[in-house]
């Protein structure tokens, strides 16, 4: 079965937040609210120091929380269309239980609309052949989207050659963000 | 605190008004299952109360929604393994049933006063007579001493079985409704604050102890008894609290035991309450006002230490008690509520 998931080398991002710019551009979000983010570690002290950058969006988890708790059945998982985490805007009521649940704090809350938001991998733009505009726009090549579950492809090769981790899978979520560890 | 929260005060009141409608409803059931001769206020405040805290709850969540007009969707679609989406339908079959427990129990005289309107007037006249209480005066006017065998001596016999079965089936329906509050917290891993199996227990046994507080006020409002037949329900109330509110501590303690044993995340949670920004509001709020003080009060009570203290200050004491905690129940829903979202799992 196509198993969509990225592969993320956060040593190659620079921090030029292009990918933020893209994803709200491409997907027309709100100002104020973002799909996906980059968190800033400092490690060490002065003057030993250096700086850890690492982009995060939404997991597309196998057991995701979020549709665990989702009253409604508006958050959903796409089996069939590479498993990712989806939201029908139509059915959201806005109870923001989904965005408690979340370990990845992924998700965020339109006030205006009264509707929850998430990253949806660029699901439109995949039906016409294109990668997601983060992963497009990103000049250092930091993220790899691909199924995972057909060997030839980029994300699978990564895999293949470096050791990855997941993140907060204790919480028994199943993400689908592969962290590129080595 | 400095956070956002998603959830803000609407869904804290609306947490402590399910908890207190389905405190009483219980309440009031065990009342009536038990010796409804004796806790005629305690049955029928409760019954009255029930549908109204749990009916101004509901209409918070609501508010609280992003597109209230959409709340029909809980109904839809069910989602098992949501607590929501199972905690939606027990409200309202709650909030049927217990309004229809309300009817059986609702004074004569405001039966009368709905009996005036057309349409609903036949079926009211109908409840005015059938809860006609018996009367607990004799003929000269002195109060009855002893039992009053027939709270209802107007209701007929299946009027009576019908209301003994709703006393009977509102009492699981008051627990659902209580351990589902608590459980709509505990189910979340992401909020380890929140993520133990003790959330839910704790919630029901505060709500309990909460819904006395809630009758000792409400109940001489509207059950006009002897001195001594209100002194008697503010009696039990208070010795059914000191169960509840034991049991509470009981909950608590392990609640922070337990933590300090788990995993990180939940030991790293747990300083909100220990040195972190929820510290002072939950020890001294929560246990040592709404817990603590009312323990002691009510332990003296019990053994009638208050017998040597003036009526007036025994009387302010009481009183005290009973606000005590309903304060210190408000304070624990709006704890957890604040410091759960100030919590992650890491």
């Amino acid at each position: 079965m196509v198993r969509y998931a990225m592969v993320i080398d956060s040593e190659k991002c620079l921090n030029c937040k292009a990918c933020l710019v893209a994803c709200t551009a491409e997907n027309k979000v709100p100002l104020g609210q973002h799909r996906n983010n980059l968190t800033e570690t400092l490690i060490g002290t002065y003057p030993e120091i250096s700086m850890k950058i690492e982009p995060g969006q939404c997991h597309h988890c196998d057991n995701a929380p979020c549709v665990r708790v989702c009253p409604t059945g508006a958050s959903f998982i796409n089996e069939h269309g590479g498993g990712f985490v989806m939201i029908d805007k139509e059915k959201c009521i806005g109870c923001r239980y989904c965005m408690l649940a979340c370990p990845y704090d992924a998700r965020s809350y339109n006030e205006e609309t009264g509707v929850v938001d998430k990253c949806t991998f660029c699901f439109h733009r995949l039906a016409e052949g294109v990668e997601p505009a983060c992963v497009e726009t990103c000049p250092t090549k930091v993220r790899v989207f691909g199924d995972i579950n057909e060997s030839t492809s980029d994300a699978a090769k990564l895999m293949r050659q470096h050791s990855t981790e997941q993140k907060k899978l204790e919480a028994g979520t199943g993400p689908n963000l592969y962290y590129i560890i080595d | 605190m400095s956070q956002h929260h998603e959830w803000g005060w609407m869904v804290v009141v609306y947490l402590y008004f399910g908890g207190l409608g389905a405190g009483s409803v219980m309440l009031s059931g065990l009342a009536h299952l038990t010796k409804r001769e004796h806790f005629r206020g305690i049955a029928r405040t409760g019954a009255i109360v029930a549908p109204i805290f749990v009916g101004l709850g509901c209409a918070l969540l609501l508010f609280d929604l992003g597109r209230p007009w959409q709340f029909w969707r809980l109904f839809t679609h069910i989602n098992p393994v949501s607590p929501m989406s199972l905690g939606s339908w027990f409200l309202v079959i709650f909030s049927v049933i217990s309004m229809v427990y309300a009817l059986f129990y609702m004074p004569p005289s405001w039966a009368r006063f709905f009996a005036k309107f057309p349409i609903i007037s036949g079926i009211f006249k109908k409840f005015e007579a059938w809860n006609e209480p018996s009367a607990e005066k004799d003929e000269q006017g002195n109060w009855v001493k002893g039992l009053i065998d027939n709270p209802f001596p107007n209701s007929p016999n299946w009027v009576s079985s019908t209301r003994n079965f709703l006393a009977f089936i509102m009492i699981p329906l008051g627990v659902a409704v209580g351990i589902y509050t608590g459980i709509l917290l505990g189910a979340i891993p992401a909020r380890p604050f929140w993520n133990t199996p003790m959330v839910a227990q704790l919630f029901l046994f505060s709500a309990l102890s909460a819904s006395t507080g809630l009758l000792f006020l409400l109940v001489p409002l509207l059950w006009k008894g002897s001195d001594r037949h209100v002194h008697r329900e503010h009696r039990v109330l208070l010795t059914a609290d000191l169960i509840f509110i034991i049991v509470e501590f009981f909950i608590i303690l392990p609640f922070i035991i337990h933590a300090q044993l788990s995993t990180h995340s939940t030991r790293v949670a747990m300083e909100m309450i220990l040195g972190g920004p929820y510290t002072q509001i939950f020890w001294i709020g929560v246990v040592l006002l709404g817990i603590l003080i009312p323990m002691v009060l009510e332990f003296g009570d019990f053994f009638g230490w208050f017998k040597v203290l003036p009526k007036s200050m025994a009387k302010f004491l009481h009183l005290a008690v009973a606000i005590l905690i309903l304060i210190g129940g408000y304070l624990l829903r709006w704890v957890f509520v604040h410091a759960g979202q100030d919590t992650h799992f890491l």
